[in-house]
């Protein structure tokens, strides 16, 4: 997610529960096929789901690789970043 | 001051860790590591082929005998596996829809380089553990072609 983030930053976040979402947003987000968080930001509305892409196209692993994502896979939505010390 | 107290509050705080990549961090995907886990599978298919019983029934020969085997077999699982793991990320990970138009035999190359990986699992053999190679070295070349360079392939061994 470089630039917008990079390793070790903090994510303030607050759980998602069903309000309207915007393209831009940052979402935290369970995989499509893996047991884990990912932290992604929503591109475009798709299929009832969203279309999500990580800010660093050349090395991100997003909806290009794993298509869109459903809504509920959406768990909380990024409202602020502590950056890390380094 | 404002900022160490808010570091403070957030190191009491449990968070919850969340992922910007699917595996390694910021695109870092290199066909070497499921090339060296492969090295290691054909390297340990030939020392078990090379592996010789004792004579006799000398118990300490045959105990020595058992645990180097079972460490072969055991290291040639695990680095099968690896290189499988490895191979599946460069896959599913690296490799990209628009890849497809310049290798339409992705897919296919793929899917029987991870189907040779089982086969060195479940047997010992030196020919599979050879083609498991060059299907790896296919995959190194494919990779740096995608990335517009051709890195020369080159072997441990």
């Amino acid at each position: 997610m470089l630039p917008a983030l990079k390793p070790g930053d903090r994510v303030i976040a607050i759980p998602y529960r069903g309000e309207q979402l915007q393209s831009g947003a940052v979402v935290v987000m369970t995989h499509p096929n893996q047991v884990k968080l990912m932290i992604k930001r929503l591109s475009a509305p798709c299929n009832g789901g969203w279309w999500v892409l990580g800010d660093n196209p050349a090395s991100s692993s997003d909806s290009r690789q794993f298509g869109p994502i459903a809504a509920t896979a959406i768990r909380a939505i990024a409202t602020a970043v502590v950056p890390s010390k380094n | 001051m404002l900022r160490s107290v808010a570091q403070a509050i957030l190191n009491r705080l449990p968070a919850t860790q969340a992922a910007a990549h699917c595996d390694g961090p910021c695109g870092v995907y290199d066909p070497a590591s499921a090339r060296v886990a492969a090295e290691a599978v054909l390297s340990m298919t030939k020392k078990l082929i090379a592996l010789a019983p004792p004579e006799g029934n000398d118990a300490a020969a045959w105990a020595t005998y058992n645990n180097t085997f079972s460490r072969y077999v055991a290291v040639k699982e695990e680095q099968a596996q690896e290189t499988k793991e490895e191979l599946l990320i460069l896959w599913t990970d690296y490799f990209k829809p628009e890849h497809l138009a310049t290798f339409p035999e992705l897919h296919d190359t793929f899917w029987k380089a991870a189907k040779l990986c089982s086969a060195c699992k479940v047997n010992i053999d030196q020919a599979k553990a050879e083609e498991l190679m060059k299907a790896v070295e296919k995959i190194h070349t494919m990779f740096w072609s995608s990335k517009g360079r051709s890195d020369a392939w080159v072997t441990a061994s």
